[in-house]
């Protein structure tokens, strides 16, 4: 797509292998980094002075970079693009201002109030956004900084209208006059911006920044999760906003006036550009871009012209060249282990069998409504019905095969089953629940996972990421009464991925093969802990021994009493793992029954090869 | 009556066709490629700002400015949408296109800079912006050359693509990229030819607005929000939608203008942008395809 | 006679998965030949190959003149039709509109679409209706029209009667044999053996992205053939 796509792939590569080998190195965690880096700049301040021109660009990079973390949290991992950070910024400057100007109140409280008004902000704004596509998004955001300015001025009375407002000053006490200290604010901008990086990270690696991250990739897949995509939009674009206002706190004191020219729409493309430049969703990547941003145009302050035209380029090489930013590895860390077995950590788990005497029994015992009931579902798209009144189901324990021709509506089941689309007609029954009318992520919560034809895993995740959140969205109670780890752990194998191979866990998945992906996918729907498996055509491009390896986890996975559904078109994988196959063509069911009478059934036949002849 | 006659709804329909304006050019731009062009308040202003430079500072005839500043037009447009717009064309994604679009507005209006030293101009052969008393209702020419030229280049644009093969072209490619491709019509000509005619709609609302408007490389956003939220008010892929979205944010902004003031006509179209939003996602007269998933 | 449509070595790489790798065949004019696969085997990468839909390796020679690095859309005003799989139709034009939009290629456009329309009468009715608003069979039926308009020398269709009800399979079918008739070189992928059988066409297998097979629609134990190539 680029002009020299050789060299600025290598560039690419080299550059995502250099900060994959960072982040593997006990100076990649930001515990042991941060501290560092940061107290090293208080170093600087002493060296050249406070109150120096070196002090003040350090302290503009730093409130820039809280700012720009912010902005990383929605636009960086939670993919919503927003042009209106700098509203936040101001909101956070403007309630300083008014709080010391109008008020005298001292730093230590305008700070934490900015920071939480820029929280209501952002939620006040993210909550109708939240529901918007990319395009939506960005024109609220960016109609959000254009009335944020009118009102700054429409407010004079408080704000100062377009004169302003100053003397900013930091004051220590209530009634207290501001210090002429040149230390407090290099020291309290620095130790924000340590705090602001660790509590950017923390939000990363917490569950929500792990959810927002996977509804970035692949918002698909996430909600096969049982992640909602709104919430994560909502959620890390107050975060982000509440970083932007005390940011813009930050900045108050250190301009001591601030008027609405500092507070254009090109501060909120600046501070995308920021995030963008760096690495959007990477850990340090936004700081590195906010680095470059200050410092490229003081460089280059006496040629004017030149100056802002290197600004516009870049943007545009950026996007061009590297669309993914300077530090592209979006990975983090996490701590989750992979239980061999119950007892034993050794990595035995090949021998491990599930207990067949106390699963057999769940199996037997289960109710007559137990498992899947499909009731005459049908689904249309355009002109086209995709399904006609299907009938089927599978109990606990069995394996239920769904064969037929392409464009039969195998995958259509899936996808209204699992709620990505409703049924027009009929009714869905889970365990004697109705599920036809749930949404998809409420399916998912009541213990159903499955797998897409092309695995919709999360390119910018870890392997160890993938696995973790499927652990952590498990549905309440494991359903089987099992831990399902040691078959995770096979299927991980199978795939070529070793589970006890850190660098191997700690991979983005965009680096990942398609059978890897294709293990790694069926590996997060058992460790989601299902009742209910829904497999599309899991062996699709597998080897013979690959094949022969997911059969087995899957018949030991039923066994469990997990009811399983696979859609496939290897036929002699069907007439050994399924107990009950179902023949779909145009919609309709064609034949159901038991596998070993498939290869006599004229059915298939029919179905496969062809039914005019 | 008078008083809204004059207060609203001239001023109104005015500021309507010039949003209109912006709006239409989004939307020729937008069909064909999925791309909104954050440069065109560049677009916009490079006309008159080609005609000042020929016709004002080197003094030759302002035909000849106009000759130059539309060549000069062209080329741009063509530059940018080689570099800015045709690597992401349907591409799904927003960033890649809304950051390299704002590069080049930001490049253009530092070029476009040079000539005043940033410094804002007037135009001094626009059309007469004086009002006229028409039986106690004042309506300037400008304000009629601004609405005529917003539904005559809206019919045109309208006829040519519902009437010509070219416009069937257009939006085939707009509808189904591949299967234009696999009949010969290629999407890489579909979003030149589209880019241009932004351009054209550029020129001719340059020409315009700087009957009330100084020429300066900034336009300013606003100008660029107003028309992103005429197009959305109308539907981002339909060209007869922007008549009603480019006059609803006319009317609306101009009442708040009126009523509240100057300071609250942003917030106005905020809120007409998210009522739309969030009631009809695809606009007024936009919709979603009739293709199935 | 000579061969309207030569592939050499042709590969298809997507990121780091090859989707199809060395295959290499030869269509004449007036000839079918279908290439016979189960799904995931690399026949729709192929075809986007040659149509030039996608970047691909190896050599695409037509009527003797090399495409080399042609698009998509030059591809096609040389005259090498494609009928999309998943039929990409314009929804919101109607049929007459989608066969107008394909005659262009045509020298002739009128007589391109009248062409296309002797072939598939049906769709003179629905000529006012939006595409969008067919059955799939109509829209599959509107692709080929579509591409037929155009007067293309060679014919790449990619599955043309994937989800048809029979009775359209035949009807599929006899148009694709009437295709033939005209001296367009037809490139057929297909899943059902039935339809290389009953055009008794060369046929190719493909699998995992290469051919493993050659065979001929006549063979007597070609579906067994076929059918032992999807068990593996």
């Amino acid at each position: 797509m680029s002009g020299m796509p050789g060299l600025a792939q290598r560039m690419n590569r080299g550059l995502h292998d250099a900060s994959e080998r960072v982040a593997a190195t006990p100076f990649g965690r930001p515990v042991v980094h941060a501290p560092l880096v940061f107290g090293l700049l208080l170093v600087a301040y002493a060296v050249q002075g406070p109150g120096s021109f070196a002090t003040y660009t350090i302290l503009t990079i730093l409130i820039y970079g809280i700012a720009v973390l912010g902005l990383n949290i929605p636009a960086g991992f939670g993919g919503a693009l927003s042009l209106g950070q700098g509203a936040s910024f101001a909101v956070g400057a403007y309630t300083v201002g008014a709080l010391t100007v109008d008020n005298g109140w001292p730093f230590w409280a305008t700070l934490p109030v900015a920071a939480l008004v820029g929280l209501v902000f952002g939620l006040v704004l993210g909550a109708p956004a939240g529901r918007l596509g990319e395009i939506g998004l960005a024109l609220i955001s960016l109609g959000a900084v254009l009335i944020t300015l009118d009102l700054i001025v429409a407010l004079d009375g408080i704000t100062g209208g377009v004169t302003g407002l100053s003397p900013i000053g930091l004051i220590t006490g209530f009634g207290a006059e501001p210090t002429y200290s040149l230390w407090l604010l290099p020291v309290l901008v620095t130790a924000s911006a340590l705090v602001a990086y660790l509590l950017h990270y923390a939000v990363r690696v917490s569950l929500i920044g792990r959810s927002a991250m996977a509804t970035r990739d692949e918002p698909i897949g996430a909600t096969a999760l049982g992640i909602s995509g709104y919430r994560s939009k909502v959620v890390t674009f107050t975060l982000g906003s509440g970083f932007g206002a005390y940011a813009g706190g930050l900045f108050a004191y250190m301009a001591q006036y601030i008027s609405p020219d500092a507070f254009t729409a090109h501060l909120s493309i600046l501070l995308l550009a920021m995030v963008i430049l760096g690495g959007a969703g990477s850990i340090y990547g936004p700081l590195l871009g906010a680095v470059i941003l200050v410092l490229l145009p003081q460089a280059l302050a006496a040629y004017a012209h030149v100056n802002t035209i290197i600004y516009g380029a870049t943007l545009m090489a950026v996007v061009l060249l590297r669309p993914s930013g300077l530090i592209s590895r979006t990975a983090a860390p996490v701590r989750d282990r992979l239980r061999a077995s119950a007892d034993d950590p050794s990595g035995a788990e090949e021998r491990e069998k599930p207990e067949p005497a106390a699963a057999a029994e769940r199996i037997r015992n289960a109710g007559p409504d137990a498992g899947l009931q499909v009731r005459g579902i049908s689904r249309s798209f355009g002109g086209l019905k995709a399904l006609d009144s299907v009938s089927l189901g599978v109990r606990p324990g069995e394996v239920l095969a769904l064969i037929g021709p392409n464009g039969s509506g195998k995958t259509t089941v899936i996808n209204v089953v699992t709620g990505l689309y409703p049924a027009e007609e009929g009714r869905i029954v889970l365990d004697s629940e109705d599920i036809t009318r749930l949404k998809a992520r409420r399916i998912t919560e009541l213990g159903v996972a499955r797998t897409f034809q092309t695995p919709k895993t999360f390119p910018g995740l870890s392997v160890a990421e993938h696995l973790f959140l499927a652990k952590r969205l498990q549905p309440p109670g494991q359903v089987v009464g099992e831990d399902l780890d040691p078959w995770v752990r096979r299927l991980l194998k199978l795939g070529g991925i070793d589970p006890d191979d850190p660098r191997m866990m700690a991979r983005e998945t965009g680096q990942l093969g398609h059978g890897q992906l294709r293990f790694l996918e069926i590996a997060m729907a058992i460790r989601h802990s299902p009742r209910l498996l829904l497999l599309d055509e899991p062996a699709a491009g597998l080897s013979q021994i690959e094949m022969q390896g997911l059969e087995q986890v899957t018949r030991e996975l039923a066994d469990l009493g997990i009811a399983v559904i696979v859609v496939e078109h290897h036929l002699d994988l069907v007439t050994r793992l399924a107990d009950r196959v179902v023949v779909l063509e145009l919609g309709k069911v064609l034949w159901e029954g038991r596998p070993d009478e498939l290869m006599d059934a004229e059915a298939v036949r029919v179905a496969y090869l062809g039914g005019a002849g | 009556m008078t008083d809204f006659i004059n207060n609203v709804l001239i001023p109104g329909a005015a500021g309507g066709a010039t949003a209109g304006l912006f709006a239409l050019a989004f939307v020729v731009m937008y069909r064909t490629t999925g791309v909104l062009n954050f440069a065109h308040g560049q677009l916009v202003m490079l006309m008159p700002l080609g005609v000042l430079v020929v016709s004002d500072l080197w003094g030759l005839p302002v035909v000849l400015g106009l000759v130059v500043a539309v060549l000069v037009l062209a080329a741009v447009v063509l530059m940018e949408e080689r570099v800015a717009i045709r690597p992401f064309v349907q591409s799904g994604h927003a960033m890649p296109w809304i950051l390299s679009t704002l590069g080049f507005s930001v490049v253009l209006a530092e070029l476009m800079a040079i000539p005043y030293r940033a410094q804002p101009v007037r135009f001094p052969w626009g059309i007469s912006a004086k009002a006229h008393d028409l039986g106690g209702i004042q309506v300037s020419w400008a304000e009629i050359a601004i609405v005529v030229a917003f539904i005559l280049l809206v019919a045109a644009l309208t006829i040519f693509d519902r009437r010509t093969t070219t416009g069937l072209r257009l939006r085939a490619v707009a509808q189904d990229k591949d299967g234009a491709a696999a009949i010969g019509i290629s999407p890489g000509a579909a979003s030149r030819l589209s880019a241009l005619i932004a351009g054209g709609i550029a020129a001719i609302t340059g020409l315009l607005i700087v009957s009330t408007q100084l020429v300066s490389p900034e336009l300013g956003l606003t100008f660029l929000f107003n028309g992103f939220v005429a197009a959305a008010v109308g539907g981002l892929d339909s060209l007869h939608g922007v008549i009603a979205g480019g006059f609803i944010v006319g009317i609306v902004g101009q009442t708040a203008a009126t009523y509240m003031g100057g300071n609250y006509v942003q917030i106005a179209m905020f809120s007409v942008l998210l009522v739309v939003y969030l009631t009809r996602p695809h606009g007024l007269f936009g919709r979603a395809s009739v293709r199935a998933v | 006679m000579s061969a309207a449509l030569v592939v050499e070595n042709l590969g298809v790489r997507y990121g780091g998965v090859t989707a199809l790798r060395d295959v290499s065949l030869s269509v004449d004019e007036g000839q079918i030949l279908t290439v016979l696969g189960a799904n995931g085997a690399g026949k729709t990468s192929m075809l986007r190959g040659i149509s030039g839909l996608v970047s691909s390796t190896g050599t695409v020679t037509h009527h003797g003149r090399t495409l080399g690095r042609l698009d998509a859309a030059a591809r096609a005003r040389a005259g090498l039709g494609h009928v999309l799989e998943g039929r990409h139709v314009f929804p919101d034009l109607t049929v007459r509109e989608n066969l107008h939009l394909g005659s262009l290629l045509s020298p002739k456009p009128a007589e391109g679409v009248e062409r296309a329309l002797a072939l598939l009468p049906e769709l003179e009715e629905m000529a006012g209706r939006k595409a969008g608003r067919l059955s799939g069979g109509q829209q599959q039926m509107l692709a080929i029209a579509r591409a037929i308009s155009g007067s293309p020398s060679v014919l790449l269709l990619d599955e043309p009667t994937n989800g048809l009800a029979p009775m359209l399979v035949q009807r599929t079918i006899d148009v694709i044999g009437a295709i033939q008739e005209l001296g367009v070189a037809v490139l057929l992928v297909e899943q059902r053996v039935e339809v290389a059988q009953a055009l008794g066409s060369e046929v190719l297998v493909l699998q995992r992205g290469e051919v493993v097979g050659t065979a001929h629609g006549t063979d007597d134990d070609l579906e067994d053939r076929i059918h032992t190539a999807y068990l593996a």
